[in-house]
């Protein structure tokens, strides 16, 4: 991957000579240490603030928890759910099978409801369309209007070379369509929290 | 056994084993969610997560095999409806039967090594 940000950094450079070179060099210095510590110092400031008692983190950990089920089902067993996640904490019988248990348990009170099976497809579609669209569509075209020899896991590119364009445009094509139906879900998203 | 033969139990499929132990659970009086999950653990040898227990209680309410009863602070105390009753009598009747008839079996001495 680096020889290949060599190649577009060259090919970028035999373009537009000298004048790539500040905004690679904002890009690569300054942007990815800026957010990095804008994000360690977000996380460090939730850290601060946040009420390290015990209790407050079983709270914390039942919040989160609870919030894996559905409204409905939350506002009819919440409350005495949330007293038996505290209990079972509280009582040492609260590790990693809690979680995977309430996980599952959680995902099959969605799949029970009407606006779960309904957000089912706009969900998929929205955590699964920046594939054809990223790393199958974006990452190849740049690739090829670089001109890097970098195949990595590009599928295009490992087809005959007439063959490279028509699958890239069909993985714009099948990305895009995902992405439309994700946002033409996004209604039975909302409404299912 | 037929599908119109199904007792009210068997009907709550992967749900059936625990909404047995809970019904049982049940018949001695009402019971919310932590104590049940020790009761159940006591005769039954399993540890029920809260997960579980509460898929399996939402389905006997929605069946009307168990109600809540008035709440106890946070808690929920769930009892036995009468047809929740007669569904585990019915139930606990038939894997008797089916008990008896496997250990009958077995002490025939059927089973080669």
């Amino acid at each position: 991957m680096i020889a290949d940000l060599g190649t577009i950094t060259s090919k970028l450079f035999e373009r537009w000579g000298w004048k790539c070179i500040p905004p690679l060099v904002l890009c690569w210095v300054a942007v990815w240490p800026v957010g990095l510590a804008w994000l360690a110092l977000s996380l460090a400031g939730t850290y601060r603030d946040r009420d390290r008692s015990s209790e407050a983190r079983v709270e914390r950990r039942v919040a989160r928890l609870l919030s894996l089920y559905p409204p409905r089902w939350q506002s009819r067993y919440g409350q005495e759910f949330a007293e038996l996640l505290r209990e079972t904490i509280r009582s040492g019988h609260g590790g990693p099978r809690l979680t995977l248990n309430v996980v599952r348990e959680g995902a099959a009170a969605w799949w029970q409801t009407r606006e779960g099976r309904r957000a089912l497809l706009p969900a998929t579609c929205w955590w699964m369309c920046w594939i054809p669209l990223g790393s199958q569509g974006l990452a190849p075209l740049i690739m090829k209007v670089s001109g890097g020899t970098y195949r990595s896991w590009f599928a295009a590119l490992y087809l005959p070379s007439a063959l490279q364009w028509p699958t890239i445009a069909v993985m714009f094509i099948a990305g895009f369509a995902m992405l439309g139906t994700a946002i033409r879900g996004m209604p039975a998203l909302r409404q299912s929290g | 056994m037929g599908r119109n033969t199904r007792s009210s139990v068997e009907v709550l499929g992967r749900y059936a084993g625990p909404a047995t132990w809970i019904l049982s659970s049940l018949a001695d009086g009402p019971k919310h969610g932590y104590a049940l999950i020790n009761d159940i653990e006591g005769f039954a040898g399993v540890r029920l997560q809260p997960g579980t227990l509460y898929a399996a209680l939402t389905r006997l309410v929605e069946g009307g095999l168990i109600e809540p009863t008035g709440p106890d602070g946070r808690r929920q105390p769930y009892r036995l409806t009468p047809p929740g009753e007669e569904a585990l009598r019915e139930h606990l009747t038939m894997q008797r039967r089916i008990a008896e008839l496997g250990l009958r079996r077995l002490s025939a001495g059927l089973v080669t090594p």
